[in-house]
C-alpha cells in the first residue's frame, strides 16, 4: 500500500512537470511570434538590459570558471595519457565545445539569472503591476516577456562562445605553465580538432537553452498569485524546471547531433 | 466614452452608468475593493458575472486583445496610489506610455512633464531626484502625483482617477482637483470619472454628475 501512495505521488509530481513544461512552450510559442516587439524602442531597452543584467555582468565570473575547468581537463587528460599534446588538446574541445560549454553556461544562468527574471516578474504579479501596463495600452507579454525570452538567449549563446574560449585558451595557458604541455603544439591541435559542425552545434544547443531557461523562469514567475510567499516558492520552481528541461534538451540535441560531427 | 450596462461583479448588482464626451463624473463605491474591481474590469484581468463594459462605444467583452489594448492606449487611468512599475525610475515610468505608444519622446516631453509636476505641488528643486527615483522608494503623495502625471500627459480622451484623493494631505488634494478640472477642459471632449471609496477621496465641489453604489449595489444618482 506505501508503494501504491508512493506511485501515485510519483505519477502527480510528473504529471505537474508535464503541466508546468506545458505552460512554458507555450509560452515561449507565444514569445517567439511576438519578437517584432524588438521593433519598439522601449521593448528594446527592456532586451539590452536582459543582456547587460544577463550576459555581460556575468562574463568575469562564468570566464574564470571556463579557465580553471580547462585547466582541470588538460590536468587529468595529462594525468591519464601523460603529456601527449594532440589528445589533450582535442580531449579539451570535444568536453568543452561539445557539452561542458553549453551545460556550464547554462547552468550559470539558471542560478545567476532565471531566478532573477522568475523573481521579478513574480514581484510585478504580486504588486499588481500588469495590470497597470494594460491600463496603459501596454500588452505585458510584449513589454515584459518577449526582451526577457530573447534577452536570454543571445546572452547565453554569446555566454557560451566565451566560456568555451577563456576555458580552451585559458586551459592551454595555465596547464603549459603547471603541468608543462608544450602551448603551441596544443594550440595548433585544437585548431585542428575544432569544426565548424562543432561550434555551430555548440551555438545553436545554447541559444535552445537560453529559450528554455527564459520560458520556465518567465512562465513561473507569471504564476505568482497575490502573496509576496509565493515569490520564493515560484522562484525555486524556475530553477528546477529550467534545470530540468536544459538536461533532457541537452540529451535530445546531443543525440540528434551527433550523425553531423 | 464609458459605458457599465448592468454590471454584475463582487459587490456590484446590475449596475449602470454612462459618461459621455465631455462629461466629468464622480462616483462614490461602496468598498475599496469594488473601486479596484471596477478597474481591474475595465482593464480586462476580470470579467462580470453579468453585464457589459463598454470603452469609446465599444464591448471589452467582444474585443480582442489588441483592440483592448488600443482602447486603454486612449485612456489615461490613475491607479490608487498612483499605479507604477517598480523597476523603472519615475522618469521611465512616466515615458513609458507614450514612447511605448510611439506618440512622444523624451526630449519634447521634459519641459512640459517639469511644469506639470511643479503644478501638481512638487517642489522645483525636488523634482531632478524626484525624476530619478524608483517609485517604490517615494513617499505615498509622490506616488499619487507620479500617477496623475503619467495619465495627463497621455493627453487621454478618458481620464479614470481612483481613490485620487485618498490618503494624501488637504493641501495636495486641492491642487491635484484643480488641476484634474484644467485637464479636463485642456481638451475638447475628453471624460473625467472619479471613483473613490470614501466621499474624502472625490473632489469637492464638484461640477459634474454625481453617482453612488446603493445598498443593492446598483449605481444611483447621488443628491
Amino acid at each position: 500500500m506505501a508503494g501504491d501512495g508512493f506511485l501515485r505521488a510519483l505519477g502527480r509530481g510528473a504529471l505537474g512537470q508535464l503541466d508546468a513544461s506545458a505552460g512554458a512552450f507555450a509560452l515561449l510559442g507565444r514569445a517567439l511570434r511576438g519578437a517584432g516587439a524588438l521593433a519598439s524602442p522601449p521593448v528594446r531597452t527592456v532586451f539590452f538590459r536582459q543582456v547587460y543584467f544577463t550576459g555581460l555582468q556575468a562574463l568575469a565570473r562564468t570566464g574564470l570558471i571556463g579557465a580553471l575547468l580547462g585547466i582541470v581537463i588538460l590536468t587529468q587528460t595529462a594525468s591519464l595519457v601523460g603529456k601527449n599534446a594532440a589528445l589533450g588538446g582535442r580531449i579539451l574541445v570535444w568536453a568543452v565545445m561539445r557539452e561542458i560549454g553549453p551545460l556550464f553556461a547554462a547552468i550559470a544562468v539558471i542560478s545567476r539569472s532565471s531566478s532573477a527574471v522568475a523573481a521579478e516578474l513574480a514581484a510585478m504579479r504580486v504588486n499588481r503591476e500588469m495590470e497597470v501596463l494594460r491600463g496603459l495600452g501596454i500588452d505585458p507579454l510584449r513589454y515584459l516577456i518577449v526582451p526577457r525570452v530573447l534577452g536570454l538567449a543571445v546572452s547565453l549563446a554569446a555566454l557560451t562562445v566565451w566560456f568555451e574560449a577563456v576555458s580552451i585558451a585559458g586551459g592551454l595557458a595555465l596547464s603549459s605553465l603547471i603541468v608543462g604541455l608544450p602551448f603551441l603544439a596544443q594550440l595548433h591541435n585544437i585548431a585542428g580538432a575544432l569544426s565548424a559542425a562543432d561550434i555551430g552545434i555548440s551555438v545553436l544547443k545554447s541559444a535552445v537553452f537560453g529559450l528554455l531557461v527564459a520560458a520556465a523562469a518567465c512562465n513561473q514567475g507569471l504564476q505568482a498569485g497575490s502573496s509576496i510567499t509565493e515569490i520564493p516558492q515560484v522562484t525555486t520552481r524556475a530553477v528546477m524546471q529550467a534545470l530540468s528541461l536544459v538536461v533532457v534538451a541537452n540529451v535530445l540535441l546531443t543525440v540528434l547531433a551527433a550523425p553531423l560531427r | 466614452m464609458i459605458e457599465l450596462r448592468g454590471v454584475t461583479a463582487g459587490g456590484l448588482r446590475e449596475a449602470s452608468l454612462a459618461l459621455a464626451p465631455g462629461e466629468s463624473g464622480r462616483l462614490l463605491l461602496s468598498s475599496a475593493a469594488d473601486m479596484t474591481l471596477l478597474l481591474r474590469l475595465v482593464v480586462g484581468t476580470e470579467r462580470p458575472a453579468e453585464g457589459w463594459i463598454l470603452l469609446f462605444g465599444r464591448d471589452l467583452a467582444e474585443a480582442g486583445e489588441a483592440e483592448r489594448l488600443a482602447l486603454l492606449a486612449r485612456a489615461g487611468i490613475v491607479w490608487p496610489a498612483g499605479g507604477f512599475v517598480s523597476n523603472l525610475k519615475v522618469w521611465e515610468n512616466i515615458l513609458l506610455p507614450l514612447w511605448y505608444h510611439g506618440r512622444r519622446d523624451a526630449a519634447g516631453l521634459e519641459g512640459e512633464a517639469v511644469a506639470l509636476l511643479g503644478r501638481l505641488g512638487l517642489d522645483a528643486g525636488r523634482i531632478p531626484d524626484f525624476l530619478a527615483a524608483l517609485p517604490g522608494s517615494l513617499p505615498e503623495r509622490e506616488q499619487c502625483i507620479l500617477g496623475v502625471a503619467r495619465a495627463m500627459l497621455m493627453d487621454a480622451e478618458l481620464m479614470i482617477y481612483a481613490g485620487l484623493l485618498d490618503g494624501i494631505d488637504a493641501a495636495t488634494g486641492a491642487l491635484l482637483a484643480a488641476e484634474a478640472a484644467r485637464h479636463h477642459a485642456r481638451r475638447s471632449g475628453r471624460a473625467s470619472l472619479y471613483l473613490a471609496a470614501g466621499a474624502q477621496g472625490l473632489p469637492h465641489p464638484f461640477a459634474g454628475l454625481s453617482f453612488r453604489q446603493d445598498e443593492q449595489g446598483g449605481i444611483a444618482p447621488w443628491l
